[in-house]
């Protein structure tokens, strides 16, 4: 695989900034023409992965390869890669169109070919209108095309995004979520992209890299890393979930509100009689207004508080000990009213464990959350 | 998560082989940076170490270095019986100033950001006022009192221009920033051809407007302090007002204003929102513009050369006119005396910024003129 | 720290708009352009001792004027100039590498520490620096002794009362007033600019040349204003060193105000050393204008109708 144009590849990368490791024994590979999120709460170390991707940071440990090639300290512009900045970083002084050959003036490309392709890249990203304006007099979301112009105006074999859609609103974000994944798609340039934005990733990846305390939780593409979470964080990052504290049965949980999880597929990674944790998503939390008659997977309480969601409705139930969120779709969906009985179940396929190592970290957010 | 080691890699023969400690590149060009930065600093100190140095020459000149140190010269300047009491009084009731807040608070609870800042410059300031006007010990301090006379006229003029800088400049600077109008950029152009203009310029044409146009104010002494002073509170509060109008314009400019807004929906008249909000706000600015402002009137000399009296010359005036003979070491004694008053104020400027969240850089760019 | 920029928020209840400057404007008039308004005004009189103010006014002339332009008098301008931009051009070459090193390339504890060490020799006194000179420069100075040990001279030497001496004391005097504004205009430039033109392939050099420069080029510009402008009127530096052959136009004027007590004529000179620093800075901006303009044409790409359409 390695050793093809495109192919990034990190090994056992660890970097430190004084006593705070930002990277942890990082490993990662990058598939050529691969659309590659790294997804991660703040501070878990993407963006500094990206850093020595470019070549701003070195590791302190550890190696990484590009197109096969090892980069340990290869200086940014001898990199076969580009950037886009999250706050595009346009040059002030320069026009549009100065902006996006100032790469292949760098490399001495002649005239005649700049001036072609700028307009080329320049139409690419439907910018061609404004080839003449500074940067200042420009929106977010035009900077924003012409930052990726600029950078993929140079054919690299790999194109780093670091967040770059952070700072545009909801419906402009959508938009360019699009075009950017066409354009990848198109291209067939590998694109490593940072983003704190689930839904963000989940829609452009082929693959998403969950990091946290700068390490790699899982690597897995979209489907997976939702319907099989490697960890309690990233069930608890990717998507939502419910958690449940308690001791692993062997075949589910015992939680400490006396609710029974059993599951059709029990995980072996935690051991029998061990603190585990139980999660199960909102949108597989059915709701009947009579006792199903089960002494597992079920749970008792009553509605707290309806929203509606368009096409959705969600339920908080409030039960011994905590809150549990309800997601059903509007049609077939119960009537209920807040202070309405009810018991809350699914099934044992939705059920899933984890070790109780992250219990703080997943359980420590309020139940009530915003979608 | 994946292994380590993936088919076809040779980890083995990599540079910097897994697990092992990267080597840091050096940075040959910051070398030399650091190297020319050192040498650069050595210039700017040299003279400065020399000024001390030959302010313990024992020969008669401060230009020749004798070979042997001696603090007889201090001992001229100064009359140790007399002047260690004053600086000790100077420090007690500066240090007061400085612990009396903290104090305050913690007794009564009752917390004013704006005095705490204030309090030690302006504790600094009513020591030398009480040591130099109201006891015989000030003019005691000096044995040589032609050079005493300049020292404490430099000390008067500084003050008093810098009170009247504080306060134009505090009120011009608020007005650029949250009054802006057609009035703006004519004033604005006012203030850099002041910060710009020759010092000369301003100089002659402030004595012979002064002479001609005395307003009984400049050609006569009023309450014991001779007319020389007013002139030089006027002549060395247009450089330091300025200075101060552009600190505090940018203090504000850096803060929105919807700060001063929001006191007002929350139903503060203009009048409480601009006590409440604005003075605290530029409470720093007004502290560094002060400080600055006061350094750069202490060592005032074209303006003072022109427009000063007989009876108001100041240290730098005094100066000059020591030139014409051989300048005797003492001179240097005194410039030390300024350097470390200067240094504290400079340290103190640095000290009120940093503590309202300003970087070095910041620091840096303020004492650049904004 | 860029300045938002707020819209004007008219409000009902304001006061006018100027009466917070109000002081300020009164005072500028009264004792700034009022008072150099006078001196414009005196320059075309002639002298008269007899009176308080030793300026007759009854017939205006340009006479000043021709006199400011006779051999002794332009001699010393021309040199004052030559100082004054050797200098500003010295300052910049020796303090834009501090100023780069403070802004790039030093950690952020060393740099508060290092921005000090440059601040203070600049705010303490400027004569008492500039009298300090006269040890290493003086006869039998330290500078003379340290050459003489080196073998670089053969005997005593003097640069007091030269100009050379008031060459190098003003290149010392105005070096941290050249430092600090060089390293804001660098400071501000925001890390991600370099990173991205490093990213875009330019290395160390074309990096300076097309990303920094031009991005500090208005702070630079300001340093300059800050150094040459105050460096033609000094007349301090001159007078504690230069003696009469290091004589400059400020001192000059000096003489005129003090000794000679010939005001229309010292005015004369003080007005044209303004036209004549306007007129240089002047030249200056058409020099940057022009070579702005060349860097530009090189940089435009014209992008070909066809593409474009």
């Amino acid at each position: 695989m390695s050793g093809v144009r495109g192919s990034v590849e990190l090994v056992d990368v660890t970097k430190r900034f004084g006593s705070m490791v930002a990277v942890d024994r990082l490993n990662l590979e990058v598939h050529p023409g691969e659309f590659l999120s790294l997804l991660g709460p703040s501070g878990c170390g993407k963006t500094t992965t990206l850093r020595m991707l470019a070549g701003f940071d070195q590791p302190d440990e550890g190696y990484i390869k590009i197109s096969g090639e090892f980069v340990q300290g290869v200086p940014p512009y001898k990199r076969d890669v580009n950037t886009v900045f999250q706050h595009y970083a346009l040059f002030p002084h320069m026009s549009v169109s100065e902006n996006v050959a100032y790469g292949m003036r760098q490399k001495r490309v002649p005239k005649s070919e700049i001036a072609g392709r700028v307009a080329e890249a320049l139409d690419m990203v439907k910018m061609s209108k404004l080839a003449d304006r500074r940067p200042k007099q420009m929106s977010g979301g035009q900077q924003q095309r012409v930052a990726v112009a600029r950078a993929l105006v140079n054919r690299p074999s790999v194109l780093l995004l670091d967040e770059p859609l952070g700072a545009l609103d909801r419906k402009l974000r959508e938009e360019m979520q699009i075009e950017l994944k066409l354009l990848q798609s198109q291209l067939g340039i590998t694109f490593v992209f940072v983003t704190h934005d689930q839904e963000e990733a989940m829609g452009m990846s082929d693959r998403i890299a969950i990091m946290l305390d700068g390490h790699v939780e899982q690597l897995a593409d979209s489907e997976s890393v939702y319907e099989r979470p490697a960890s309690a964080f990233v069930a608890g990052f990717i998507g939502r979930n419910n958690f449940w504290k308690g001791t692993s049965t062997g075949h589910g949980v015992q939680a400490s509100d006396g609710t029974v999880f059993v599951s059709s597929s029990p995980e072996e990674r935690v051991a029998q009689g061990q603190p585990a944790l139980a999660a199960i998503r909102p949108e597989c939390i059915h709701l009947s207004a009579t006792d199903p008659g089960s002494t597992t997977n079920v749970i008792p309480g009553t509605i707290a508080g309806v929203s509606h969601y368009g096409d959705v409705l969600q339920y908080v139930v409030r039960t011994a000990e905590r809150d549990v969120i309800s997601l059903l779709p509007r049609q077939g969906a119960l009537r209920l009213a807040p202070g309405d009985q009810v018991w809350c179940h699914w099934e044992a396929s939705e059920v899933y464990q984890f070790s109780a190592d992250q219990a703080d970290l997943v359980m420590a957010e309020p139940a009530l959350e915003h979608i | 998560m994946t292994a380590a080691t993936i088919p076809g890699t040779i980890p083995v023969t990599t540079p910097s082989a897994t697990g092992g400690r990267n080597r840091k590149k050096r940075d040959g060009l910051r070398i030399v940076l650091a190297v020319w930065c050192v040498i650069v600093l050595i210039f700017l100190f040299v003279p400065i170490g020399l000024v001390v140095l030959h302010s313990f020459n024992r020969g008669g000149s401060f230009s020749i270095w004798s070979g042997h140190t001696s603090t007889k010269w201090w001992g001229t300047l100064f009359k140790a019986s007399e002047a260690w009491p004053a600086l000790i009084e100077i420090i007690i009731i500066t240090g007061i100033g400085t612990v009396l807040p903290p104090i305050i608070r913690k007794v009564t609870g009752w917390h004013r950001r704006i005095f705490e800042l204030w309090f030690p410059p302006i504790a600094f300031l009513v020591a030398l006022v009480i040591v130099a006007t109201s006891t015989d010990m000030y003019r005691n301090v000096f044995r040589d009192k032609n050079l005493g006379d300049a020292l404490r006229n430099s000390f008067l003029a500084a003050i008093g221009a810098t009170l009247v800088a504080v306060a134009l400049g505090g009120l011009s600077g608020v007005a650029l920033a949250r009054r802006p109008g057609f009035w703006t950029k004519p004033f604005i152009l006012t203030v850099f051809l002041i910060l710009v203009t020759p010092e000369i310029m301003d100089a002659i044409a402030l004595a012979g407007w002064m002479q001609r146009f005395g307003f009984g104010v400049f050609n006569s002494s009023h309450g014991g302090i001779d007319a020389g002073i007013f002139r030089l509170w006027v002549g060395e509060s247009l450089y330091a007002s300025a200075v101060v109008t552009l600190i505090v314009r940018a203090r504000l400019a850096g803060i929105d204003e919807t700060l001063e807004e929001a006191a007002s929906d929350l139903g503060a008249p203009p009048g409480r929102a601009f006590r409440q909000i604005t003075l605290p706000l530029i409470s720093s600015a007004l502290v560094a513009g002060g400080l600055l402002s006061f350094t750069i009137c202490l060592d005032n000399t074209i303006i003072a050369e022109q427009v000063a009296t007989a009876g108001s010359s100041t240290f730098p005036t005094y100066v000059i006119s020591q030139l014409r003979s051989t300048v005797k070491p003492f001179v240097g004694a005194a410039a030390v005396v300024l350097f470390i008053v200067t240094i504290g104020a400079l340290a103190f400027v640095a000290t009120v910024l940093k503590r309202s969240g300003d970087s070095s850089s910041q620091i840096a760019a303020t004492l650049g003129g904004g | 720290m860029t300045a938002s920029v707020v819209p004007p928020k008219r409000g009902r209840l304001r006061a006018p708009k100027f009466l917070l400057a109000g002081p300020s404007i009164i005072w500028y008039v009264l004792f700034f352009v009022a008072p150099i308004a006078f001196i414009v005004y005196y320059s075309f009189g002639a002298k008269d001792s007899t009176k308080l103010v030793p300026v007759n006014m009854s017939s205006l002339s340009f006479s000043n004027y021709h006199e400011a332009f006779s051999a002794t008098f332009f001699t010393t301008f021309k040199a004052t100039i030559k100082v004054a931009l050797t200098a500003t051009l010295l300052t910049v070459v020796i303090g834009f590498p501090v100023a780069y090193f403070l802004a790039f390339k030093v950690q952020e504890k060393w740099r508060a520490i290092l921005l000090a060490l440059v601040i203070v020799p600049s705010f303490t006194s400027f004569l008492i620096r500039t009298v300090a000179w006269r040890i290493p420069l003086a006869q039998n100075g330290t500078l003379s002794k340290w050459l003489q040990d080196w073998g670089v001279i053969g005997g005593p030497i003097s640069l007091l009362e030269t100009r050379t001496a008031v060459q190098i004391a003003i290149v010392y005097n105005y070096l941290g007033f050249m430092i600090l504004p060089l390293f804001v205009a660098l400071d501000r430039i925001e890390p991600v600019l370099r990173e991205a033109s490093k990213d875009l392939g330019a290395g160390r050099f074309a990096t300076f040349m097309r990303v920094t420069l031009p991005l500090a080029g208005p702070g630079i510009a300001a340093g300059v204003l800050l150094t040459f402008i105050p460096m033609c009127g000094d007349y301090v530096t001159a007078t504690v060193l230069g003696g009469a052959k290091g004589n400059m136009i400020g001192a000059l004027i000096d003489s005129e105000f003090k000794g000679a007590q010939n005001w229309p004529l010292g005015a004369a000179i003080a007005v044209m050393m303004i036209l004549a620093v306007l007129l240089l800075l002047g030249i200056g901006a058409a020099l940057i204008g022009v070579v702005r303009y060349v860097l530009r044409r090189r940089r435009r790409v014209t992008l070909d109708a066809g593409a474009t359409a």
